[in-house]
């Protein structure tokens, strides 16, 4: 029995070692770290550009089925199109890594972005993961919205319907929309924080 | 090698009886899906198992009621007649699954889903059609979704259920690998400003039983608590969860310990929730 309790100790204390540290990612009301990332056409843009502008934050990887349902069924482009048109920056961001799904080289990524009708301010690549490890992108799609002042006003998922299915985007909740709606005219963010579903970002 | 032996026999029984076991509908690419009852026949009044039962390809994944910082639950959509009602998706324990330092919770090679179905008193004998249409996410590096409409058809006798021997065998196996359920009164939750305590009743394991590993069975849990440091005592287990933002209430905690023996014994789960009082004191 002691040997038992002994190995089982062991155990734990090696799972006790293994217990991740605090989160460093941005939580809503604090400032969205600055980034710069090079877009398609190797222009930088840096989030601090922007300045003054709600900005919109879309991990992406044009493979993934969750990504594709909100392409596919037309709801991305929609909504990238009826935002920029309202003075919203929509970057969309790739952190896929090379050899690994939704890699792509720059002029691989602008017939993408015309097939898909994909309509954002811009792509970025962040091939080495950088912007999406500092913001804790998890998931494609996961989203983050940013206000004027570049506080974090939204993080989470593109909706409330965690599927692959077209057919779910007509009966979902938009939270990306909702959030930006409220924010333009000038009311509180009522969701502010959810959990982003998709496949996860190929690190 | 003994539960595949009982599964293939199961299939040809259902085959044999001209059951409709083989799924139709378009599957994923590299998840099969079947479907199950452990009756012969429907016994008015009585409830009964049926399964849906996912077998991956190797290196491919399906994903579990909390699925982890990405994927998707299995979903199951049912038509049945009216007297038949059927209860939520038995999830067996999980296993985790780590890409980039992104985990995902879910199941690869086999997965038994068990889901109860009740007979009305009322229901008319004659047969009934049963039809579930499952949706899932398979996973290696990349992803596919995958679905099946499957379809079983049972008659309803007023008489014992009639059971078959080598299924039962296959349910009793299923019904052995789902978490046993911890009363709210085995669980005890102590909210500090930075950390959750924990503390299950649970009996002692058997010796050589490796340390236990906590799976989150929710978003909150996952996303407000890091991994806990697990503490035994003799009847008893402590959780301690470091809060990832010491400043934000916990609502709840919800999750499932495993203990997996060494060997072929199945997993031991034990599953908990339970709301926090937010009356701790916490630092702004």
């Amino acid at each position: 029995m002691k040997k038992f309790l002994k190995s089982m100790f062991t155990g734990l204390a090696l799972l006790g070692l293994a217990a991740p540290t605090h989160a460093k990612e941005p939580r809503i009301g604090q400032k969205a770290p600055n980034f710069t990332l090079q877009d398609v056409r190797g222009q930088k843009r840096s989030l601090s550009d922007f300045k003054g502008q709600y900005v919109v934050l879309e991990w992406t990887n044009p493979d993934c089925p969750f990504v594709r349902k909100h392409y596919d069924s037309g709801n991305m482009p929609a909504l990238q199109k009826e935002m920029t048109a309202k003075g919203v920056v929509w970057l969309a961001i790739a952190s896929s890594a090379k050899g690994k799904q939704g890699y792509y080289e720059p002029s691989a990524w602008e017939k993408i972005l015309r097939e898909k009708k994909s309509a954002p301010t811009a792509l970025l690549r962040d091939p080495a993961g950088t912007v999406g490890r500092m913001y804790g992108a998890k998931t494609t799609p996961h989203m983050f919205v940013i206000d004027p002042e570049g506080l974090l006003l939204y993080k989470g998922a593109i909706d409330d319907k965690p599927s692959t299915d077209p057919d779910d985007v007509a009966t979902a909740k938009n939270y990306v929309r909702a959030a930006l709606e409220e924010a333009l005219s000038g009311k509180p963010v009522t969701t502010s924080d959810t959990s982003a579903y998709g496949c996860s970002v190929k690190y | 090698m003994f539960l595949k032996k009982t599964l293939s026999r199961a299939v040809l029984f259902f085959s044999a009886l001209g059951f409709s076991a083989a799924p139709a509908g378009t599957e994923g690419p590299h998840v099969r899906a079947e479907f199950f009852s452990d009756v012969r026949s429907v016994r008015p009044g009585e409830k009964f198992w049926t399964a849906v039962r996912l077998r991956m390809d190797r290196g491919w994944h399906t994903y579990w009621k909390y699925p982890g910082d990405s994927g998707m639950p299995t979903r199951l959509r049912w038509t049945l007649p009216p007297g038949l009602t059927a209860g939520d998706v038995r999830w067996p324990c999980p296993i985790k699954f780590t890409a980039s330092s992104l985990v995902s919770y879910g199941y690869k090679d086999e997965v038994w889903l068990l889901v109860p179905l009740e007979a009305a008193a009322a229901l008319p004998e004659g047969r009934v059609p049963l039809e579930v249409r499952v949706d899932w996410l398979e996973c290696a590096d990349i992803c596919v979704p995958g679905r099946a409409d499957l379809r079983l058809e049972l008659p309803v006798q007023n008489a014992p259920s009639d059971k078959d021997a080598s299924l039962m065998k296959s349910f009793a196996l299923a019904l052995g690998r789902l978490p046993a359920e911890l009363s709210p009164e085995k669980v005890t939750v102590t909210e500090g400003p930075r950390d959750v305590h924990v503390r299950l009743s649970l009996p002692e394991p058997p010796p050589g039983t490796p340390a236990p590993v906590f799976y989150p069975a929710t978003a909150a849990t996952a996303e407000k608590l890091s991994e806990p440091r697990i503490r035994r005592e003799r009847d008893a287990v402590i959780l301690r969860f470091a809060k990832k933002t010491p400043s934000e209430p916990v609502p709840a905690v919800a999750g499932v310990l495993v203990f997996v023996p060494e060997g072929e014994a199945p997993p031991r789960g034990f599953e908990f929730q339970k709301k926090l009082e937010q009356a701790a004191p916490r630092r702004r």
